[in-house]
């Protein structure tokens, strides 16, 4: 502060010499005048700091003392603006970024998306932006609340999103989960749960609808595992009336899957030189120039583009990238058994996995890998639970008409 | 003279009784030096001499004659004055 004070009203560096010096500064501080940074000189001279307000206040006190002033420097803001008097341009341009930079903070400059793992980054990107949410959208027009219903209702497996501005950030936070769908409102349309799938039934959760199968029974393709009708029925045990509702349940079944792979034992193989040429690229919007590597035969080309971000998912329409280009030979090699078998091995992990990520479990691995001459064949079944279930309409029944007195 | 010992002795008794600071009750001058760089001079009359090597104050009971090396003043009000460089000597004179 005590520094910054004296800039905002300007101070100067003087140098006093000759007369009565020790008397001018006692007369200098009893008339109130503050001086700082006071040192002599050699030559019985001193210099020191004062205000501009104290400079006008000198003037009597030098003529009592008869000492000579002289300004050795000027600092402040006083002396910054009468220096840049001519600086016109300077200060045009100090003024118009501070008007940019008070019309773009009015605009949302960065849509930060956190905790979405199904659904992408882009594609929520890419559904506000048809919402007419987009990078560079003014602040007023963005109405959070609308945003995460929107997102809620495109989305159904969204457990909760919000949606906040934070300076020129829109923070959306999606939370996803097993989340229920929520059935239209109105009458639920009465159906049955059919198999879509042979195998033996391991778990069966009904939640409504009369089970027609239980656990450890197997199923065939098309067979109704719950009725969506229930049967009313009187002291007499006769059914007096139907009822049709929506049939709702979790089964699962276990059942073999068949599994066969195929690996040649001989194939072709990249093998790359040490030779490389390498080269650039600038693109922008549907313009292209690329320098340094041309496409050759023989030549491998590896692409890497950079695409230029204002913020972290604004993306502007110009990339710059690196183009490599590697020499490489095709060559015939033969598999080893040992890396064959680990190769079929992977090849059947990664079939597993993409299973897995379906939602299915495997209960046993019955898959052999075996080698002869020529492939490296893996056969044999894996052993899943999956969840099946298919609705389909339930059938009608009518009711026998009563008998009466009358017709006996 | 006998008088003037005699009000200087009640003021001297008047000061303990009461249990004034010295510096404030008989303007009594205060120096405060941090190592032999730093110097602080309170209740001072005015400079009389100052110099690179040399600075002499006036004080209300005194002189006050501080020797050193590339003595300066950073800040000094009406009150209280800074000195900084290398003191080797304050000599009181009285």
């Amino acid at each position: 502060m005590r520094n910054f004070l004296p800039y905002l009203n300007g101070f100067i560096k003087i140098r006093i010499h000759g007369g009565q010096t020790e008397r001018f500064l006692n007369l200098c501080m009893s008339r109130g005048i503050i001086l700082w940074d006071l040192s002599g000189a050699s030559d019985g001279s001193y210099s020191c700091f004062l205000s501009t307000r104290h400079f006008f206040l000198l003037a009597p006190a030098r003529r009592k003392t008869k000492v000579q002033i002289h300004i050795l420097e000027k600092h402040g803001l006083p002396f910054f603006f009468a220096n840049s008097k001519n600086k016109k341009a300077f200060f045009a341009g100090i003024l118009l970024c501070g008007i940019l930079l008070f019309v773009l903070s009015g605009r949302i400059w960065n849509i930060h998306i956190e905790g979405n793992r199904i659904n992408t980054t882009p594609e929520i990107l890419k559904f506000l932006e048809k919402q007419g949410i987009s990078h560079g959208i003014p602040k007023k027009q963005v109405n959070c609340s609308s945003v995460a219903s929107q997102i809620r209702e495109r989305y159904p497996e969204t457990a909760w999103v919000s949606a906040k501005i934070q300076g020129t950030r829109l923070i959306i936070t999606v939370k996803e989960g097993n989340y229920q769908t929520i059935r239209s409102e109105g009458e639920p349309v009465p159906c049955s749960i059919c198999a879509e799938g042979e195998g033996k039934i391991v778990k069966m959760i009904t939640r409504s609808g009369v089970p027609l199968k239980k656990i450890g029974d197997t199923c065939k393709k098309g067979d109704i595992l719950v009725l969506g009708r229930l049967e009313l029925k009187n002291d007499a045990q006769e059914v007096f009336r139907y009822e049709y509702v929506h049939a709702d349940a979790d089964i699962y079944i276990k059942r073999k899957l068949p599994y066969y792979a195929e690996l040649p034992m001989e194939y072709e193989k990249e093998i790359f030189f040490e030779k490389e040429k390498k080269g650039g690229f600038i693109k922008a919007g549907s313009l292209y120039l690329e320098w340094g590597a041309k496409p050759q035969k023989g030549w491998k080309r590896m692409t890497e583009e950079h695409p230029l971000r204002f913020t972290e998912n604004f993306e502007l329409p110009l990339s710059v990238g690196s183009v490599t280009l590697k020499q490489y030979k095709k060559k015939s090699v033969l598999r080893k058994e040992d890396e064959a078998k680990a190769e079929a091995f992977r090849i059947l992990q990664k079939y597993e996995k993409k299973l897995m990520e379906k939602g299915v479990q495997i209960f046993a691995n019955n898959v052999k890998i075996e080698v002869d001459h020529k492939n490296c064949i893996s056969s044999g079944t894996l052993e899943i639970i999956e969840k099946i279930g298919k609705e389909v309409p339930v059938e009608r029944m009518e009711l026998s008409k009563e008998r009466t007195t009358e017709n006996g | 003279m006998f008088f003037r010992r005699k009000r200087e002795r009640f003021r001297e008794n008047l000061v303990t009784v009461l249990e004034v600071p010295r510096d404030l009750a008989c303007r009594e001058t205060i120096v405060t030096l941090t190592g032999n760089k730093h110097a602080v001079v309170e209740n001072y009359r005015n400079l009389l001499k100052f110099t690179k090597e040399e600075i002499i104050i006036s004080t209300y009971s005194g002189k006050l004659t501080i020797l050193g090396q590339r003595l300066e003043i950073p800040w000094y009000t009406a009150e209280e004055m800074t000195i900084t460089g290398c003191i080797s000597r304050i000599i009181s004179d009285i």
